[in-house]
């Protein structure tokens, strides 16, 4: 019997628009052994720069096509553990990760897992814009996809378009697709950028205050995006923005920072207990104290 | 009145004076140049109007053939070897080995121009002659002009090895510029790339490098303004002949060295053929620096582009 109820999976973490009965999910678990009722799924993960702990212990459970949001003070490694779950934080040098990294059952730091392909089942997409300048829109939509190794016309042109079209920016740059991503103004920077990650199907999309840099409008139609891209994809976003925590996502991580600057997590819940009635008096300060 | 902060009427307030000083040493340097384009421009005027400019060329041709190929030579060296040692200083080497290296090649740029021929005289041009030089003379010689064996009695001296000579020369040049250009890329462009599922070649040739390429191209020309001016090193492995070589194999002679050299017994008429000759290259530097400004400019452009 689908439905469209939350379900409260075993963990206590809520999933929203969950159609399949948990019985058919746990059959197709058995059939498939690598294939886990979690997008991605942390145990016990840490991060350093040299021996700076900046993540530590976190354990969480993400599952697919819902928004997670991740909010926390400044500093509590945020954007640190996002960039674990795409393996960007290795490109850094000194840098090391510890624990485990499920990626739809699979462990994302296993011995056979090329970090340069696991990047294309994760996207992500960064603070600031970053369309390439030397690229036109249309290049920098289908880049991925060259990447990838597609070369047919027909395949990049029509990829392109659907990406576009997803990323609610195909009306504004349909006549000009050869022109460089750079003339575009920043919200659509931000969303050409959005189309660029999409366009090569990940199963993840990270964000990482993709907000930050735009304007209220070009935000409000970033959220909206976000909304409509988690039908089909599993979106985690790094937000400072509580509004925008609440208005996106249906589970929010609250992380903080121990005594060594490390950072951790608090809890995680559905969004709208988290707002109204978290477990921890530390989420609920500073949720009273962000909303002010 | 227990302050005093009314403004001093002298004319020799601290600020005025030391402003006036900087001035002048300002207006100093930009005088030179002026004097120098001046001396010069009235100097070439009785070569330049003792025959038409062709016949000028024509007359010189030698030379200036020399500093043409000469200088295309040594980008050809110095280019793509600068440009990879940058990537890899900038994208690949460990900090402490990039500083290690950084401070090998600007040990490179400080060794005298004179040193540099010393070493070509008594090795390098010995070693060119016997692998480079027969190599490209024995493959490609037969059909292409100007790459055939120089006899059967090869030469001490020949334009190629001037060239590649100046190569080296400007390759601390070429790597320190693109260096800063490669740099210049924002991180968040190759991060956004290898988010994309790229690895760092690709990233480096799909984005670093079109990213950089003009303010590359920039650093070029300014390489190549500095080769085309070279000139003792150059007096020293080229040969000194004033024609047209049958083949880079052979001795030729560039305007610099046909200036250096020629200078000391020149007649009256020699010498304004020469001021001429320095005019032509004055000028062609001159552009090739501007080249670069304005190649550095759109480089900026690029990259603030980015927001
Ligand atoms: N490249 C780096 N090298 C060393 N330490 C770093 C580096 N980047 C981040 N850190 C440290 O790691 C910790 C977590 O940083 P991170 O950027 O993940 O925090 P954040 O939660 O995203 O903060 P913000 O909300 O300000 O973006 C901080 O203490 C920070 O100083
Ligand atoms: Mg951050």
């Amino acid at each position: 019997m689908p439905s469209d109820e939350s379900i409260k999976t075993s963990t206590g973490v809520t999933t929203s628009r969950r159609t399949e009965p948990v019985s058919a999910e746990k059959a197709a678990d058995d059939a498939y052994p690598t294939s886990s009722k979690y997008a991605l799924e942390l145990n016990n993960v840490e991060a350093f720069y040299g021996t700076f702990r900046a993540v530590a212990g976190v354990s969480l459970k993400i599952a697919p096509k819902s928004v997670t949001a991740f909010i926390g003070p400044s500093g509590c490694g945020k954007s640190t553990l996002l960039r674990v779950l795409n393996r960007m934080h290795e490109t850094l040098p000194g840098t090391s990760v510890k624990g485990q990294t499920l990626l739809d059952g699979v462990d994302l730091y296993g011995p056979k897992v090329d970090p340069v392909r696991a990047r294309r089942l994760v996207g992500m997409v960064f603070q600031k814009p970053n369309p390439f300048p030397t690229m036109s829109i249309f290049e920098n939509v289908i880049s991925g996809l060259r990447l990838g190794g597609v070369r047919s016309k027909s395949e990049l042109e029509s990829v392109a378009e659907t990406s576009l079209r997803k990323a609610a920016i195909w009306d504004e740059v349909k006549d000009k697709l050869h022109q460089p991503g750079t003339s575009l103004s920043g919200g659509q920077q931000q969303r050409l950028c959005i189309a660029r990650t999409i366009a090569v199907k990940p199963e993840i999309v990270l964000m990482d205050e993709p907000c930050s840099a735009l304007d209220p409008l070009a935000t409000l139609k970033v959220e909206e995006l976000v909304r409509e891209l988690a039908v089909d994809y599993t979106i985690v976003i790094v937000t400072h923005n509580m509004q925008q925590a609440s208005r996106v996502s249906d589970t929010t991580a609250f992380f903080s920072m121990d005594e060594q600057r490390a950072g951790y997590l608090v809890e995680m819940d559905a969004t709208s207990k988290i707002f109204t009635n978290p477990k921890e008096s530390l989420t609920e300060g500073y949720i009273a104290g962000r909303f002010g | 009145m227990a302050f005093n902060i009314t403004r001093s009427r002298s004319l020799l307030s601290p600020d005025r004076t030391f402003r006036a000083i900087t001035l002048m040493a300002a207006v100093t340097t930009a005088t030179i140049l002026a004097i120098i384009f001046v001396v010069l421009a009235l100097g070439s005027i009785p070569a330049l109007t003792a025959s038409s400019f062709v016949d000028f060329i024509g007359t010189n041709a030698g030379p200036i053939f020399g500093t043409v190929a000469t200088a295309l030579i040594a980008i050809a060296v110095a280019g793509p070897i600068g440009i990879l040692a940058a990537v890899y200083l900038v994208e690949f080497a460990p900090k402490r080995l990039a500083v290690v290296l950084t401070f090998i090649v600007e040990l490179i740029a400080a060794i005298p121009s004179v040193v540099f021929g010393l070493w070509a005289v008594n090795d390098l041009s010995i070693r060119l002659r016997d692998s480079v030089e027969w190599w490209i003379a024995s493959t490609f010689g037969k059909f292409i002009p100007f790459l055939s064996e120089d006899s059967n009695n090869p030469a001490a001296d020949s334009v190629f090895r001037a060239g590649f000579l100046v190569g080296i020369m400007i390759i601390p040049l070429v790597v320190a510029l693109s260096r800063e250009i490669i740099r210049a890329v924002p991180i968040s462009l190759r991060e956004g790339y290898i988010g994309m599922g790229a690895t760092r070649w690709e990233t480096i040739r799909h984005v670093v490098l079109p990213t950089a390429r003009i303010g590359i191209t920039g650093a070029l020309m300014l390489a190549l303004g500095r080769a085309l001016g070279e000139t003792i090193a150059v007096t020293m492995v080229i040969g000194g002949s004033n024609d047209v070589p049958g083949s880079l194999f052979q001795p030729g002679s560039t305007i610099a060295t046909r200036i250096a050299t020629t200078l000391p017994e020149a007649n009256p008429d020699v010498k304004s053929v020469l001021i001429a000759l320095g005019v032509i290259l004055f000028f062609v530097s001159l552009g090739l620096s501007l080249a670069m400004r304005l190649a550095a400019r759109q480089t900026a452009k690029i990259t603030a582009s980015v927001k």
